[in-house]
């Protein structure tokens, strides 16, 4: 059991470097005020907003924000991705499940 | 006798190993004319900055330039590369002989505005060191094919536009000096001492 989660979270890192660390940075800080880095609790508190940020992208063009969409990423991905982020940063919130990702993803607007 | 020979011959060998070249290469194309060399030189160009100021040969006559292309949306490659242009902003900005110039690839997205905010963003929004330019659409290939980067549209690939991560060097006289990876610190580590180089050669 532990030796599947270990895996999981070696495929967030994986995909979370070719991906997310482009731009977030492969440790999770971010770029000045261009690229925000992570907070705990948005992971606590806006679990469903952090998962629908990853599958619909940001485009703001008046603040100038953007963020490609990752909705071709399955629901495994996402919730590894997450968790990676998680430990990456040391942050307390609870492990998100792939079934969480299934019921944020059809809420996302 | 040989022994102290050796000993210093050692040490003469090594020193040597060590020292370093005086200046940079000419690189690109050259060209040989009524027995004169004719080094590759960027040729005129006029472009509009995240101000709205035209930059163009004049301004950049005799500064060296440090430059590169990107896009605002770039998911791929370009936050790396704004990171390390952040540090050769941060080391140099007090030079009055030098300038970063960052070429946007994405010339209906990346408006006079946009490019404002995008520098506002990395902190350097009132920086005269940094131009961050327009390239219409039809001059792009033309000005990054002097540079020798490469620069594609492609569908294909996230953001839409494939680009060099290089950082080209130039001298007073638009002509190219040196490269590196724009993405890796070590690269731009060694890019920084052909920076201090070429300040030194363009003071004496």
């Amino acid at each position: 059991m532990m030796t599947f989660f270990a895996c999981n979270l070696n495929e967030g890192k994986r995909t979370y470097e070719m991906t997310c660390g482009n731009c977030h940075m492969d440790g999770g800080q971010g770029l000045v005020k261009l690229i925000p880095g992570f907070k705990d609790s948005s992971f606590q508190t806006n679990r469903t907003e952090m998962i629908c940020k990853v599958i619909k992208g940001i485009n703001d063009s008046i603040k100038g924000d953007f963020m490609p969409s990752y909705e071709f990423m399955n629901d495994a991905q996402i919730s590894n991705i997450l968790n990676y982020i998680q430990r990456l940063k040391s942050f307390k919130a609870p492990a998100f499940t792939d079934k969480e990702v299934v019921t944020a993803r059809e809420h996302c607007k | 006798m040989r022994f102290v020979f050796y000993i210093i011959a050692g040490f003469i060998f090594l020193y040597s190993c060590k020292s370093k070249p005086t200046t940079l290469p000419k690189l690109g194309e050259m060209d040989i004319q009524n027995g004169d060399t004719i080094f590759h030189q960027i040729p005129s160009f006029a472009f509009t900055d995240q101000y709205g100021d035209t930059i163009s040969e004049k301004t950049v006559a005799g500064k060296i330039y440090v430059t590169d292309f990107f896009f605002t949306k770039c998911p791929t490659i370009c936050p790396k590369m704004s990171k390390q242009m952040l540090r050769l902003h941060e080391k140099y900005s007090g030079e009055k002989n030098m300038m970063l110039i960052s070429h946007s690839i994405d010339s209906k997205y990346d408006t006079t505005i946009t490019l404002k905010k995008y520098a506002e963003k990395l902190g350097v929004g009132n920086s005269r060191f940094w131009h961050f330019l327009h390239i219409p659409k039809d001059e792009l290939n033309a000005i990054a094919r002097e540079y020798l980067a490469s620069v594609q549209k492609d569908t294909l690939t996230a953001g839409g536009f494939t680009h060099t991560g290089h950082f080209i060097l130039l001298d007073g006289e638009r002509h190219i000096r040196s490269f590196c990876d724009g993405t890796k610190p070590e690269e731009v580590d060694r890019l920084m001492t052909d920076i201090d180089l070429l300040l030194r050669e363009k003071s004496n």
